[in-house]
């Protein structure tokens, strides 16, 4: 731990000053302000939730039991949404905390058998629609009733199903249900999130490691190494100067898109765990480049990596590996913080976003004092 | 505590620096460097002592940055050792780094500060106070510029503010490399002036140059270093003595040239018969040449 605060104070001057020297960080700090006012002042509830692409890609048809009446929908899917409907066992689909988990610009028909000795429908019939947009499923729906109207008609019980009273009310063989899917993007959201978590990137994982580079670079970093500044007080001075940066420009941001957030304990902590991670990162990748075009090549280098890592994992169901990446849990984190949605997994996105911050924490400080100076 | 007061008291503090005044302040005993299979520095042994102004020469690669950056402490060495003031740079580094500034071969200051910004960022590292850096700024006459941002300095101007920087906590020892290489005369002259103002104050100072002329103008003493090795160890003016040639130029009044050797008999007669002739029209004793000198020991031209 640094012992002379004048040192730590000076570097940290030297720090804020030359920010306020770089006319681009300022003009694009400036920009992430107007964009957060612009999200927060004009058209505040019109957004409807749902993907960032509108209406539904896909459907998924998740069954309990593989019977006829499952074969007979799998094989008369027509040409128009061929490919847009996926059967699948419920027992494979992904679930977190028991809980099925459907990706965003998707919907679901969930066919799940009741018990035969309750009474009542032999099946419920829950439709999953994105967000608040109720109709997003309906060129599913008719094909999924059409269908279903025919097989019973095949299999000679048509009294039990009437197409004509779909509206709601089930009838004695089907129970019918219908549910948004909590958690879907709503753009606005998305974007406050998104700036946000941009916010910390910028400062954490872009600017420091590009101005540290360029220290390095111009032989600046080695003449405060000679002074009395210990490696230890430089790298004290640039985790609480980052750490400030990215923290109040991402709480400003927080705070003018959803001013709400600021007083849920969740947020701070989920925002310190985002900060000190991309800290983490943009040290490590400060202490391994040598020169500034290289830091900010790593920085983008990461990012786009780390996207397309995610994008990988999510597509083949590795969900394993995905949770080894920051990036996984800090915008789902934040996002629950910021829409004051948590739930129970939110706590553990967070605990886990915490291991891999104090992890990249320690890689960064093992290697700046191994050759981050030099 | 400001930084100057505890470099002053680790010098009153520590016994070994009873013995300072009449030991080397700087001892480089058998000192070798490697980068992988190159030896950049081999088995060098030198002695620097207090208030001396010591010259380092040699061609590209003869091992004298690599030297200054093992006593600057960016490199460790691969064998021997090397003490400051008694501290041996490896092990008592927090000791050593109070004690020198050092001026880098190439400028390295923060391009959007002002010259003034940039001494008070380390003035504020070092706890020196403001008027120290008015001193140095004045020393290297750039208090006239010291609010214009570095990005407009000359090549000159930017040497002399490294130097301005290295001087902020008055060091006892000062290394410089290169510092006036490609300087305009007057840039050169303020630094060379400074330099030895400051050796005069007690300050030891060690530079590396490629100019032969500011060796013999300026340094007490001067080793040339070939090939990590030490090739000679002297004052320039013993230098001078041991290796001018005793040599004179002559153009005689038929057109041709030719050279007498003055230590030997028959060519000094010769030379005499020729002036008590008339017939000499020009004639040009051979001054000490630096360069001749280092291409005789080192078998190197100079670079």
């Amino acid at each position: 731990m640094p012992r002379n605060w004048h040192i730590v104070r000076t570097l940290l001057h030297k720090e804020l000053l030359r920010h306020l020297a770089n006319r681009g960080g300022l003009a694009l700090a400036a920009l992430l302000l107007v964009a957060a006012m612009v999200l927060s002042f004009f058209g505040r509830d019109d957004a409807p939730a749902g993907s960032l692409v509108g209406g539904v890609q896909y459907c998924f048809i998740d069954y309990w039991e593989d019977d006829p009446w499952i074969e007979h929908l799998r094989h008369n899917v027509p040409r128009e949404l061929e490919g847009r409907v996926r059967f699948r066992p419920a027992a494979t689909a992904t679930t977190v905390n028991g809980i099925l988990v459907y990706p965003p610009g998707t919907g679901a028909i969930q066919i799940r058998p009741r018990a035969s000795d309750a009474g009542g429908p032999r099946y419920k019939v829950w439709f999953w629609h994105p967000g608040k947009d109720g109709a997003a499923l309906a060129p599913f729906e008719a094909w999924f009733w059409r269908e279903s109207y025919r097989y019973l008609q095949r299999t000679a019980v048509p009294e039990r199903i009437d197409p004509e009273m779909r509206g709601g009310s089930a009838d004695e063989d089907l129970e019918e249900e219908r549910s948004p899917l909590d958690g879907g993007l709503e753009p606005r959201s998305a974007m406050a999130t998104a700036l946000v978590l941009f916010a910390l990137f910028f400062g954490c994982v872009y600017l420091l490691p590009s101005l540290t580079g360029e220290e390095r670079e111009r032989g600046i970093l080695l003449a405060q190494a000679l002074s009395p500044a210990s490696p230890g007080e430089i790298l004290a001075a640039k985790f609480l100067f980052y750490l400030l940066l990215g923290l109040g420009l991402a709480a400003l941001l927080a705070g003018i898109c959803r001013p709400a957030a600021l007083v849920r304990p969740f947020f701070w902590l989920a925002l310190a765990v985002a900060a000190l991670g991309a800290l983490g990162i943009g040290l490590t990748i400060a202490s391994l480049a040598r020169t500034q075009r290289s830091a900010s090549m790593g920085a983008l280098c990461y990012t786009l990596g780390v996207s397309l890592l995610l994008l990988v994992c999510q597509q083949n169901n590795l969900w394993p590996v995905s949770y080894l990446a920051l990036e996984y849990h800090c915008p789902r984190m934040l996002h629950a913080a910021m829409e004051g949605t948590i739930r129970a997994y939110h706590w553990g996105n967070l605990a886990t976003a915490a291991v891999l911050a104090l992890a990249w924490i320690t890689a960064a400080v093992l290697l700046f004092r191994r050759r981050g100076w030099q | 505590m400001c930084y100057v007061c505890r470099v002053a008291q680790i010098r009153s503090a520590d016994p070994r620096g009873k013995a300072m005044q009449s030991e080397p302040i700087i001892r480089i005993e058998n000192l070798t460097v490697r980068y992988g299979a190159f030896v950049a520095v081999d088995r060098l042994n030198l002695e620097l002592r207090s208030g001396e102004l010591f010259g380092l020469l040699g061609p590209n690669g003869a091992g004298k940055s690599t030297t200054i950056r093992v006593l600057i402490g960016q490199r460790r060495p691969n064998g021997g050792r090397v003490t400051v003031a008694g501290y041996d740079v490896v092990r008592e580094w927090a000791a050593v780094k109070p004690l020198f500034g050092y001026v880098p071969d190439r400028e390295n200051h923060f391009e959007e500060f002002t010259g003034r910004r940039n001494l008070r960022f380390f003035a504020g590292l070092y706890a020196a106070p403001d008027r120290r850096i008015d001193e140095c700024l004045k020393l290297v006459e750039l208090d006239e510029a010291a609010d214009l941002p570095v990005r407009a300095y000359s090549l000159g101007m930017r040497r002399k503010l490294l130097l301005a920087r290295a001087l902020l906590h008055r060091p006892r020892l000062l290394y410089l490399d290169e510092p006036t290489a490609n300087l305009d005369v007057h840039s050169a002259a303020v630094i060379r002036r400074t330099l030895r103002s400051l050796a005069a104050s007690g300050v030891t100072v060690l530079l590396t140059t490629h100019n032969m002329d500011e060796v013999e103008e300026i340094c007490d003493r001067v080793a040339i270093l070939c090939r990590g090795r030490l090739a000679a160890l002297d004052t320039p003016q013993a230098l001078r003595q041991r290796h001018a040639e005793r040599k004179v130029d002559v153009v005689l009044s038929s057109g041709s040239r030719r050279t007498f050797d003055l230590d030997r008999a028959d060519e000094r007669a010769l030379l005499g018969r020729h002036v008590a002739a008339g017939e000499v029209t020009s004639l040009h004793s051979r001054e000490f040449d630096f360069h001749e000198t280092f291409l005789k020991l080192t078998g190197t031209e100079f670079a």
